[in-house]
């Protein structure tokens, strides 16, 4: 049983507290969590190289237009001295974005979609109800949530990465 | 985990799905609105689930996409005749980008093929003349000219477009069946003021980047255009569909009193012309008046002029004074036979 969503945490939040201070001395501010989550929109620009081959690179995603693509890149740090586990990382598509099929990747991660940020399941389990009632199996570009559910735990002072791609409508 | 329910469908999602949809423009989501997302955490730590941590949000704004699209509008020729003025090509100019723009246009003669005809004349007086009538993207209704002056287009909305003419003048010396090629190029510039965008911009992606504040993008590009110029250019063709008129004339010794079975143009003979005039062109000829000069030493017999066969009335005052000149009205002449054809005879006799 994952909790994934929050839920009888007046426990949980004592007990982090707790293990927040005895971690003092890493330098993790009193009463902060012990993961840290940042997101960065990244883009992949192509530079050629000294012997002329072209090498992809991401960089921050700054100059955007319809049409373009951007990486969303989410990094969970743990600064405690205890592993994470059951980490789960959610993360929605933007509006005005949709998923690009097949983007989203993890390390050892199971990735499941939403099509409301409710239910999640694999993509082929996902169906959507056209307008005239019938049944078709949910597209990339119908999900609205992606979730990646960590096989391991973030041990302390360890970070994991997982990124998926969304075009700009 | 009996949060996974499998093959659930979510009835709101097909609400979200339509007006995703009808989102959905060819020219993309504005310039200048933030796309912001955050991500979410949940997790334990020894055994214990704790608070779900979300992420600082991480934005961008969308930058501003240059993009055009200039067509010409029947995929045809526009039909000129030998010395034709402010004869009319359609072309319709569409913004392809995510935002306001203005434009500004060039006319000019071009070489090469269209329409499988080379290029082989040049139309002058050049003119470009932007179309007061509504444009429906959809539709390829096209509007006639209709006197408009306006030169530009001030503003054109993200996914809106604009017919605009080029007027243009055929020289007399263009021959039926010749073409001349010309190109429209549209330039971007900024809405209203149609000032010159950005010209660091056309380095493309070399301006240095930042993520706060709009950039000017430019995506155009297609075959034989140059990629991201904020440029746009469409071929059309003026096609010379005249007449063309040849004639040829037969002179016959009609009458010889020394030699009736023979006759030879000796002085008193009569001789008969026949002139036929043939249109092999593309178009009607109107007007046409045949003529010719009386040949020197020898008079027009009064009475003698036919037409396709009908009498032609005489020049006034035939038998006192001798004409220099005869002609007949031809009127239109047709592209196909008999209208295409026209004889003319008359006789003089040898003094």
């Amino acid at each position: 049983m994952r909790k994934h969503k929050t839920g009888a945490l007046a426990f949980a939040v004592g007990l982090s507290l707790a293990a927040a201070g005895a971690h003092a001395a890493q330098a993790v501010p009193a009463g902060a969590p012990c993961v840290s989550l940042e997101t960065k929109a990244l883009q992949e620009q192509s530079v050629a190289g000294a012997d002329g081959a072209k090498k992809v690179s991401l960089v921050a995603a700054t100059k955007v237009v319809p049409g373009d693509q951007v990486v969303w890149q989410t990094t969970a740090r743990n600064s405690c001295a205890s592993p994470a586990a059951n980490v789960v990382i959610n993360q929605a598509v933007p509006e005005h974005m949709v998923l690009v099929a097949d983007s989203a990747t993890g390390a050892d991660t199971r990735i499941q979609y939403s099509l409301d940020g409710k239910s999640f399941a694999s993509l082929a389990e996902l169906a959507v109800t056209e307008a005239d009632g019938s049944k078709r199996p949910a597209r990339a570009d119908d999900v609205r949530h992606v979730r990646w559910m960590l096989n391991g735990s973030i041990g302390a002072n360890q970070s994991a990465s997982v990124r998926y791609s969304a075009r700009l409508r | 985990m009996k949060t996974m329910s499998l093959k659930r469908t979510v009835g709101l999602l097909v609400a979200m799905s339509a007006t995703w949809g009808s989102l959905a423009h060819a020219g993309g989501t504005d310039a200048n609105v933030l796309i912001s997302n955050t991500a979410s955490v949940n997790y334990t730590v020894g055994g214990v689930a704790q608070t779900q941590v979300n992420s600082p949000a991480a934005e961008f704004r969308v930058d501003r996409k240059i993009d055009l699209n200039l067509i010409e509008t029947n995929n045809a020729a526009a039909n000129a005749t030998p010395g034709a003025t402010a004869v009319v090509t359609t072309y319709k100019l569409t913004n392809t980008g995510n935002g306001a723009q203005g434009y500004t246009f060039t006319a000019a003669n071009t070489g090469g093929t269209l329409f499988t005809r080379p290029d082989a004349y040049d139309v002058s007086n050049l003119l470009v003349r932007v179309s007061s009538a509504a444009c429906v993207p959809a539709t390829t209704t096209t509007p006639a000219y209709a006197g408009e002056t306006a030169t530009t287009v001030p503003t054109l909305a993200k996914d809106a477009c604009a017919y605009v003419f080029i007027l243009a003048d055929s020289p007399l010396t263009a021959t039926n069946g010749q073409a001349a090629n010309v190109r429209l190029t549209a330039i971007s510039r900024e809405a209203v003021s149609l000032n010159d965008l950005d010209p660091l911009a056309t380095a493309a992606l070399a301006v240095a980047d930042d993520p706060n504040t709009v950039q000017i993008v430019y995506a155009d590009g297609g075959i034989g255009q140059v990629a991201r110029d904020g440029r746009h250019f469409a071929d059309d063709q003026y096609y010379i569909v005249g007449p063309q008129l040849a004639a040829t004339k037969v002179a016959a010794v009609q009458v010889d009193t020394l030699q009736p079975s023979n006759p030879k143009p000796i002085p008193g003979a009569t001789v008969q012309y026949t002139i036929t005039l043939t249109n092999s062109g593309a178009a009607a000829a109107d007007a046409v008046v045949i003529g010719d000069a009386i040949p020197a030493n020898t008079t027009f017999v009064c009475g003698s002029m036919t037409l396709n066969g009908s009498p032609v009335a005489d020049p006034p005052n035939c038998s006192t004074t001798p004409p220099a000149n005869v002609s007949a009205n031809v009127g239109t002449m047709g592209t196909t036979a008999p209208s295409n054809q026209a004889t003319f005879v008359f006789r003089v006799t040898i003094n």
